[in-house]
């Protein structure tokens, strides 16, 4: 694996992928969703899966999302997060200011 | 409204906390075995399975401490945590602990001592129902006057005010008074004050028997009564319960007993308190015009202000100056609060002093934990080390610190507290009797004084621990790591901040040293002043006759010339005469003095007879004393003090010149030498005159006698008897217990003083040797360098030497110019103290500390030279 190749994980972008991830993917645990994230980026990221956790607690207590315990797939005790009504305007929000930013970045890049 | 909700949350989590504390601990569990589980599933063997979940997760407990500073309140839980950590860790290491918990406690002790006399004396709320709304009236003595003594208000302005004034829900005057009463054995003089109508009532006080005065009592020609305080009422009638419709012979006659009042009431500065009080009824000479007769306090309605009352008794004022015009009176009338003007008294420079002592003995004892504290945090490197690596953040570290700080500052001031109780039990045994005079029984420790303790406490926890907090969290995590926890050889900063503890202690304790061994020669300059003739030999005794029976000047006058010419007669006695105060007490006495200078001064007053000088043992220094011709239809004459003469006619002749003093304008006839006044206020001012040209209630008998006085003493009560059974007699002092009286309290101030000065001394010598032996230990290793390069061990140790000479030198410098500042007030302030050279004084004290910063780096530094260069670079 060459490690030049992958890119942190850019500050703030963690919390608008985690309520992406669980909008489309449903309710999910941790592990599933740092499997995601992985999965998506094409391990292109550099993500200590550690730092989720914080992440996951931050957005719980803003109540972007919730929590509760429920069974994995092979019948382990997991706690699955889910969005809440407010989760999915704020993604909305989220959403829109990265493609705003992210035009304004690729203008600039390109030079016009 | 996110932060409110994420607020609330972090504040619930904190109650929850050990089960987020499991939640978390089984989510990241999970997660890492669905690693593991997965690797497995990639074929590899577990133990290499349980490396890849690891790697792949990160640091699991550093994302458990971002948990727990995401999840809390993490300042306030941690504070908790760490404080409670800390006293588990001070447990840990008893001797170091008790050392710095003693080396607070003296600091916190000290201060909460001082506090709560304070307290006791100045800054407790009066008992009374909203003491905010008491005030104290009364005329200004000059215009602009806006502190000290007030000027006696006359009668008809009081009844004008209590006309004129809408500010204020009750204004009543009140004058103190000594009542010769008899309740059944010898005739006694006791305190009191004649009060208008409604005083209880503005105080607040309720009857604790009987009733206060009604309306009817203030009537002229009504029965007399009077209302008894608790302490009087228990002392001299027993507490006996059917004492109210019983009389008591009061002045000559009888008195009717209506009340009787709960505690000690301290509403005036009337010395010791009133312990017995009459109706005001003014007699025709208060009411006359020509002086004021009366003190006023008052009650302001609710709500009113201060300043808006000020405003319309200045309206007032102006009116009455209207009607009234005279160019010699300022009108002006001054509206004080009454708790202000007690607590004013604090500021006297006394109170100045000790609080001086006291915060540069807690500063000292705070630079001394500092250091131990430093000393400390160096040895914990390794544990620091560690704790980064397990992603403790520099905050938490710092907070770590400063909790163990709170937690030794928090046990250091509980030992204080305990120490100051002992204290104020000394200082309450000690200054019992004096105490009463200022209507307290004792010192005590209330909710206040523990209040201030504990904000002391936290306020040293923040000094001294805020350095080695900063220093301690500040480690090379790998280095100390690999050295195995050895210190490096002391960086060049380290040493430096040594060096500034070392500086700081030092001049502080030359400043309280300093000034307290000042103040410890001025008392001793007190016992020696130089009265001329021994005081043992001179006796005075209160003889004051009842006033109904000498009710005139000149009924009064013949009294005291023939007990003056008996008491002349009496075998023994070398001289006699009659004072209206002791020599050393002027107290209520002071009167306002004008002469030539501008500025008018505040003298003690005294009335006295021919010969006073002379039997006082006050040598004339110009002119004459008086004589038996100084009489009233003679030009009115005073003696004025050396000093009053210099400050109202400086530099010009006093003898001829004329000098105003309660209204009359009067010929300077004589210049007396200085005679010890009060002790901090006023300095050496007096003046005295005749009382054959001034009416005098009360006066002493002043004695001085060839041999052992108690024969005369004896023989004057006897001779006072004779002339008049009804005449109460007082005790008969020497001059000599007047002083112990007197100088008692300035004694016990100075005793205090030096306790804390050489408290200051050993812990200040204890804290220098203690920095700079440490500050030389650390350099052991960069000595053997030096040695092994070849350096002389006498080169080497003339370096470290210098270093610390320096040091000691520098510390010395800053505190002698503070000393010397402070010594220069305190030299303005006492006057018996005759501008000592103060080299005198912070010169040894320099020499001193420097001699133990020397000392301290000595011992070390020999070792270092003295062994072998490869065990020095060995050693820490």
């Amino acid at each position: 694996m060459n490690e030049g190749s992958k890119a942190d994980v850019l500050q703030g972008t963690l919390d608008l992928m985690v309520l992406k991830i669980l909008e489309t993917m449903g309710p999910l645990h941790g592990y599933g969703i740092a499997q995601r994230v992985q999965q998506v980026s094409e391990n292109m990221l550099q993500l200590n899966q550690g730092t989720l956790y914080p992440a996951l607690l931050r957005l719980e207590q803003r109540g972007w999302i919730g929590s509760e315990w429920g069974r994995s797939d092979n019948n382990r005790r997991a706690r699955y997060y889910s969005l809440t009504a407010a989760g999915r305007g704020q993604l909305a929000v989220e959403a829109e200011n990265w493609e705003r930013m992210a035009g304004v970045i690729t203008r600039l890049l390109q030079g016009t | 409204m996110t932060t409110l909700r994420t607020f609330l949350n972090k504040v619930s989590n904190l109650w929850a906390r050990r089960r987020m504390e499991a939640r978390m601990q089984e989510e990241l569990q999970c997660h890492l075995e669905m690693l593991e589980e997965e690797a497995r599933r990639r074929g590899e063997s577990p133990e290499e399975a349980r490396y890849a979940a690891l790697r792949e997760f990160g640091g699991v407990e550093q994302t458990k401490e971002i948990c727990r500073e995401t999840r809390c309140l993490s300042a306030l839980e941690a504070l908790l945590l760490d404080i409670r950590h800390a006293f588990r860790g001070m447990l840990r290491v008893p001797g170091f602990t008790l050392l710095v918990v003693a080396v607070l406690a003296v600091g916190i002790g000290a201060s909460t001592t001082v506090f709560s006399l304070l307290n006791t004396l100045f800054y407790k709320p009066l008992a009374y129902p909203h003491p905010e709304q008491l005030v104290m009236m009364g005329e200004a003595y000059t215009r602009g006057q806006k502190e000290g003594p007030m000027a006696p208000v006359r009668y008809r302005d009081y009844e004008e005010w209590q006309r004129q004034a809408q500010s204020f829900d009750r204004i009543v005057a009140y004058r103190p008074q000594g009542f010769i009463v008899n309740s059944g054995g010898e005739p006694e003089r006791v305190r009191g004050e004649r009060v208008g109508r409604g005083y209880f009532e503005m105080l607040g006080v309720r009857p604790l028997l009987g009733r206060g005065f009604a309306a009817g009592d203030h009537l002229r020609g009504g029965q007399p009564v009077v209302v008894l305080s608790e302490e009087y009422w228990r002392g001299a009638l027993g507490g006996r319960a059917d004492v109210i419709g019983q009389t008591l012979r009061l002045d000559g006659s009888a008195a009717t007993i209506v009340g009787v009042m709960p505690g000690r009431i301290r509403a005036t500065l009337v010395e010791g308190g009133a312990r017995i009080w009459t109706p005001l009824i003014p007699t025709a000479a208060e009411l006359a015009y020509d002086k004021g007769s009366v003190s006023v306090l008052a009650r302001l309605k609710p709500g009113v202000a201060l300043a808006s009352a000020r405003n319309e008794m200045a309206v007032v004022s102006q009116r009455l100056a209207g009607e009234h015009p005279d160019p010699d009176r300022d009108f002006t009338i001054r509206v004080d609060g009454l708790q202000a003007t007690l607590a004013a008294a604090a500021s006297a420079p006394v109170a100045k002093v000790l609080i001086m002592a006291v915060v540069c003995l807690l500063l000292i004892s705070c630079v001394n934990v500092s250091s131990l504290l430093l000393g400390r945090a160096t040895e914990r490197s390794k544990e620091v080390a560690l704790r980064i690596a397990m992603g403790a953040g520099r905050w938490r570290l710092v907070r770590q610190f400063l909790a163990e700080s709170l937690a030794f500052a928090l046990a250091g001031g509980a030992a204080g507290v305990a120490l100051a109780y002992l204290a104020i039990e000394w200082c309450s045994a000690k200054m019992g009797p004096l105490l009463a005079n200022d209507g307290v029984d004792r010192f005590e420790i209330d909710g206040r004084v523990l209040g201030f303790a504990l904000i002391v406490s936290v306020a040293t926890a923040v000094v001294f621990g805020i350095l080695p907090s900063l220093r301690g969290s500040r480690v090379d995590v790998s280095g100390t790591l690999k050295e195995g926890g050895r210190g490096h050889s002391g960086g060049s900063r380290r040493q430096r901040l040594a060096g500034m503890l070392v500086m700081v202690e030092v001049a502080l304790s030359v400043v309280l040293v300093a000034s307290g061994g000042l103040l410890l020669y001025s008392i001793r300059q007190f016992w020696r002043f130089d009265w001329g003739v021994p005081l043992d030999h001179r006796l005075t005794m209160q003889a004051t006759p009842i006033e109904r029976t000498y009710d005139t000047d000149g009924k009064r006058r013949v009294f005291y010339s023939q007990l003056l010419a008996r008491a002349r007669e009496l075998p023994g006695v070398e001289t006699a005469a009659l004072v209206n105060a002791m020599p050393m007490h002027t107290g209520a006495y002071s009167m306002q003095v004008k002469g030539a200078a501008a500025e008018p001064a505040f003298a003690g007053y005294r009335v006295v007879s021919p010969g006073y000088h002379e039997t006082a043992g006050l040598g004339l220094r110009g002119g004459r004393s008086f004589a038996e011709s100084d009489t009233g239809d003679r030009p009115p004459v005073a003696v004025v003090s050396e000093s009053l003469a210099a400050k109202l006619w400086p530099g010009a002749e006093a003898i001829g010149a004329r000098v105003q003093v309660d209204g009359i304008w009067r010929t300077v006839v004589g210049i007396s030498a200085d005679v010890p006044q009060d002790l901090v206020r006023v300095a050496k001012y007096e003046i005295a005159v005749p009382y054959l040209q001034v009416g005098s209630r009360s006066m002493r008998v002043l004695l001085r006698v060839a041999g052992d006085p108690a024969p005369a003493a004896t023989a004057l009560r006897k001779v006072a008897r004779a002339l008049d059974p009804d005449l109460p007699l007082g005790e008969v002092q020497t001059l000599y217990a007047a002083k112990e009286q007197f100088g008692a309290p300035f004694e016990f101030v100075m005793g205090l003083l030096c306790t804390f000065a050489v408290t200051a001394l050993l812990l200040a010598g204890a804290g220098i040797y203690g920095v700079t032996s440490r500050a030389v230990a650390l350099r052991t290793r960069e000595i053997g360098i030096r040695m092994a390069l070849g350096a002389e061990p006498r080169q080497v140790l003339r370096h470290v030497l210098r270093g610390g000479i320096g040091l000691a030198l520098a510390g010395t410098g800053v505190g002698s110019l503070l000393a010397l500042m402070i010594i220069r007030v305190l030299v303005s302030k006492i006057w018996w103290i005759e501008a000592v050279p103060a080299v005198v004084w912070v010169g040894p004290v320099a020499l001193v500390m420097a001699g133990v910063a020397v000392a301290a780096a000595l011992a070390p530094a020999r070792r270092a030279t003295s062994i072998a260069p490869v065990w020095a670079l060995r050693a820490e």
